[in-house]
Parts: C-alpha cells; structure tokens; sequence
C-alpha cells in the first residue's frame, strides 16, 4: 500500500495542536496590546501558529505523500 | 461620488484584460482534442504543476475574497484573521483522501464527484441527492460571485455603472470563454487571472499599510477608537473561528470544482507539489485583505451591515483620485478583484455544468448518448445557468458572507460521503444515504428557518454531526449483523 498522511496518527495529533494554537483561545485579554510587528500580541502569536501549520503541512506532503505508481 | 474615476485609461486596462480572456477561450478550443467529457471538463487530466497551482489558488480565492472579507474585517476586526486558519484548512482538509482519489480517478476515468459516488456506493439515490446538493450549493456560490462583479462595477464607478451592466457583461465574457474552451479556457485565464489577483493584494498592502510602523499606528488608532477591534476574541468568536475551521476546511476541500482539480491533476507529483505552495497563499493573500477592510473602518467608520461590503470599492476610488501612481494601482487592484471574482465564477460554472450534463442528462434523458453530445449539452446548460443566476442576482438581499456561508452548510454534508467514503471501507451506501438525507434537511430546514446556530454550534456542523453519526454508525451495526 502506498504512503500517504492519513496513515500517521501524530501528525493529524499536531495538526489538532496547531490549529488549537491558531485560535486565541488561551490569551489573557491583556494580549491585545500591540506586540511585533506592529499587530495586537494575540495576532502574532495567531500569524505565527499559521506560519507553522503551512510549513508543516509542506513538509508532510514531502514525507507522507508517495507519488510513485504500484 | 457620480463621475466614473477609471478614466480611459483604465477602462482601455480593463477592456483589454477582457478580450485576452476571450482570445484564451479561443485558443483553448483550438487546443482541443475531442469532444470528450474528460477533455471539455479536466483538460484531458494534463495539467502540471504550475498551471495547477495557479488554478487551485485562482479558484479557491474569489470575490468573496476581495469584496467580502475587507467587508467582515470591517465589521469584526482584527478577529477576521482567522480567516488565513480557515482558508489553510482546505489544504490541510485534503490531505487525507487526495492522494487516493486521484489514484482512483486516473484508474477509473472519473469526471465529476457523482462518478466516485457511483463507483463506491453504487446507489443511484446516493448519488442523485448527493449531486442535488453540490449543484444547489455551487449555485448558490455562483450567485454570491455574479453579485460581487456587479458590486464591485457599480462601487467602483459611483453607480454610474448600474450593477446590472456589471453582472450582465461580465457573465457574459465569463461563459463565452468557458464554452468556447472548458477547463484548459479557465484554467489558462487562471493565469491572468492569478498574476492580476496575486499583483492586485501586493497593491492593496502597498496602499494599505506597508511597513511595520504603519500597522502599529493602525492597531494604536484602533485600541482608541473602537478597542472591541483589537480585543481578544471572546467565547462567542472563538467558538465561531474553531467551527468555522471545520465547517469551510471540510466542506472547501468537497468544492466540485476542487475535487475536479485532483482528477485533472497531470500526476500525484503535480498534485503535491501544487498543494504545497497552496498552503502558503492565505498567508501572502488574506493578511493584507484583513489589513484593508481594518484601513477602511479607519478611512471610512460608520457603516452598518451590508454597507461594510461597500469597502473595497470605496477605498479603491478614494485612492483612484489621489495621484497618477495610486490611480494606476487602484485599477490594479481593480482588475485582480474582478480576476478573483471570474477566476472562481468560470470554474463553479464549468463544474456545475458537468454535473448538470453527466450526472443528471447522462443517466436520464441522454443515456446512452455519446460523450460528444454530452459535451455539448453542458455548454447549453452553461448558458441557461448563467442566464438564470444572473437574473436572480440582480436582486441582492443579504450580505456576500451571508450567501457563502449557506453554501458551506449544505456542501459539508457530502463530505462524508466523499472523504470517509475514500478512506473507510466499512462505510456503507445506506448508511451514508440516511446519514446525508438527515444531514440535509436539518441544515436545509435550520437554514430556511434563520436559525443559524444550535446550542453555539453553527447550523451546518449540527446538522453534520447528524450525518456523521448516523453514516458510521448505522455502518458499523450493518458490519457486525
């Protein structure tokens, strides 16, 4: 059977884990103060969860993904 | 404002960028090799890398995009950021059955969605309410981009282009060149389209709010004037953006016109590779949009409800008068929302017709007919389509993320079907059908009624979570007898 994502438990446990961090959730509303670079703190750290899902989902593709035909 | 502040030269920009589109469709036919469905509707399953990525990202970001998000951002605020999370979510929402589904289209021959249906369930009124579904949904979704070319014609000209004209002339381009050529005619103007969409967002940054320093006075104007902008989202916004993960990531990555994409994929390496330049886009596409609407809450505060979808073409003509260099830019951005708005409306259209020809025509009336007239009735069906939603799209009552959001609702509940459907084999027709059927009609019915939410959650998971317990829960009691 070819590779393929769907097969690797850990990595829809991280994509839970990314998207959760996505979502402010877990800020104080302190975070809407503005923070680097230049939006409310609670953006930034939302960009920047954004920023890993993308590099991660990147990279799974490149692991997971066997396009080879059998 | 009356006066129209394109001027001829952006007018003479706009024409020529309309014509090209028709040239494409023309030249697209006479790339044609036969009159088969699998031409017309997937290219003859050749597109590459680059062509599929420009489709995919021409497609996915639309008018709704250009004209509806500003226009949220405005409403909502900051807290519109989620929006980059729930546009990543498709691609992230393929990832389990995309791999599969292309093998076994390629294997098979699939041309729409129904034809995976048909060969792994087998049931003819899974398949048909299935495809009742996609084609309401992305009729709808049709609609929604038919008024955001008319909005964004009479808003950019002061009114002084009615909002009909808009509709009708550019509908008329867009099933011109999409008859003329099918998926290699849309997926070619994706080009265009992509490189003016793609230019046209760097123009709005550009404009909007270039540098660092330009969003920390942004966000400081912001936190004075209306704090509840800049707030950490509350329960009831939190709730909303999680759902709305779920809600467009599963139902975005069932788009007909997507799953479409993974059939006409060239190879899975193609594939691949488009989906991973596919997940960066929201970042570079949707931040600087979020950033424009916040702008325009800034420039322009005061405006309610569906007058906040208004932004984008007041901004625009706000900058057009300003200087030659922002006039050019305004008609940049100009030109790519118009491209964002046909790239998206010549593919919903281009799938809708092939379901309407195959899976409705082909299995009744044309049944035994020859792909080649199959072919051809779907571009009669194009027309009457287009003829039908641009009449009612002239009549606009509720706000553009209104009309999308209906559209999810619906759409998502095929998504068992299609993506359990590819990766459990335990899922079983009759369930799938009854878990769909309930899924329906409560989403149709809570829709109907205006109840957007059941106990917090929106309408649409409800109802999916109906679906989805009935489709794998009658398949697992139908295993164990």
């Amino acid at each position: 059977m070819q590779d393929e994502p769907r097969f690797h438990g850990w990595v829809w446990v991280t994509y839970i884990f990314l998207f959760g961090a996505a979502v402010p959730w877990y800020m104080p509303a302190s975070a809407s103060r503005p923070a680097w670079p230049g939006f409310p703190l609670w953006v930034t750290v939302s960009l920047g969860a954004t920023v890993a899902i993308a590099f991660f989902t990147a990279f799974v593709i490149h692991r997971y993904w066997d396009e080879h035909e059998r | 404002m009356s006066e129209v502040p394109l001027g001829p030269g952006g007018l003479a920009f706009i024409g020529l960028y309309l014509v090209s589109m028709l040239v494409i469709g023309y030249i697209a036919k006479r790339a044609q090799r036969d009159e088969s469905l699998s031409d017309f509707y997937l290219a003859g399953r050749s597109l590459g890398t680059v062509v599929l990525l420009l489709t995919l990202y021409a497609t996915q970001y639309s008018g709704n995009t250009v004209l509806g998000y500003p226009g949220e951002a405005y409403r909502l605020g900051f807290a519109w950021i989620m929006s980059v999370s729930f546009m990543m979510s498709i691609v992230v929402a393929y990832l389990p059955f995309a791999p599969a589904l292309h093998r076994l289209a390629k294997r098979h021959g699939f041309v729409t969605p129904g034809d995976f249906l048909d060969y792994r369930f087998g049931s003819p009124a899974l398949s048909y309410l299935a495809n009742a579904v996609l084609v309401v949904s992305i009729g709808n979704y049709l609609l929604a981009q038919f008024m955001a070319m008319g909005h964004m014609v009479a808003g950019f000209s002061g009114n002084a282009i009615p909002y009909w004209v808009g509709v009708v002339v550019l509908v008329l381009v867009i099933v011109i060149y999409e008859t003329l050529g099918g998926l290699r005619a849309v997926a070619w103007t994706d080009f265009i389209q992509c490189v003016l969409l793609f230019l046209g967002v760097v123009g709005l940054l550009f404009w909007a709010a270039p540098t660092p320093s330009h969003w920390r006075s942004l966000t400081d104007w912001l936190g004075a004037h209306d704090p509840a902008k800049t707030a950490v989202p509350g329960a009831d916004i939190t709730f909303r953006w999680l759902s709305t993960v779920v809600l467009v990531g599963f139902s975005g990555a069932v788009y007909p016109q997507a799953i479409q994409r993974i059939y006409a994929a060239k190879s899975a390496g193609a594939l691949k590779r488009s989906l991973q330049f596919m997940i960066f886009m929201p970042l570079v596409t949707i931040v600087p949009v979020v950033l424009t609407g916040l702008v325009g809450f800034r420039r322009f505060s005061g405006l309610e409800g569906v007058e906040a979808d208004q932004i984008m073409p007041m901004l625009l003509r706000d900058w057009a008068v300003q200087s030659l260099t922002s006039y050019a830019l305004s008609v940049l951005v100009l030109a790519g929302a118009l491209a964002a708005i046909m790239s998206t409306a010549d593919s919903v259209l281009l799938s809708l017709s092939s379901i309407l020809a195959k899976d409705f025509l082909g299995k009744t009336a044309l049944r035994n007919a020859p792909e080649a007239r199959l072919t051809h009735a779907g571009k009669l069906l194009s027309w009457a389509a287009t003829g039908f939603l641009a009449w009612l799209a002239t009549s606009p009552r509720i706000t553009l993320w209104g009309l999308i959001e209906l559209k999810f609702e619906l759409l998502i509940q095929v998504a068992p079907a299609v993506i359990l459907g590819v990766i459990w084999p335990r899922l079983e027709s009759k369930a799938t059908l009854a878990g769909l059927v309930v899924g329906t009609v409560v989403a149709g019915s809570l829709a109907l009624s205006g109840v957007n939410e059941v106990s917090g959650i929106q309408a649409g998971l409800f109802a999916l979570g109906l679906n989805l317990a009935l489709s794998v829960g009658l398949s697992f009691r139908k295993g164990e007898s």
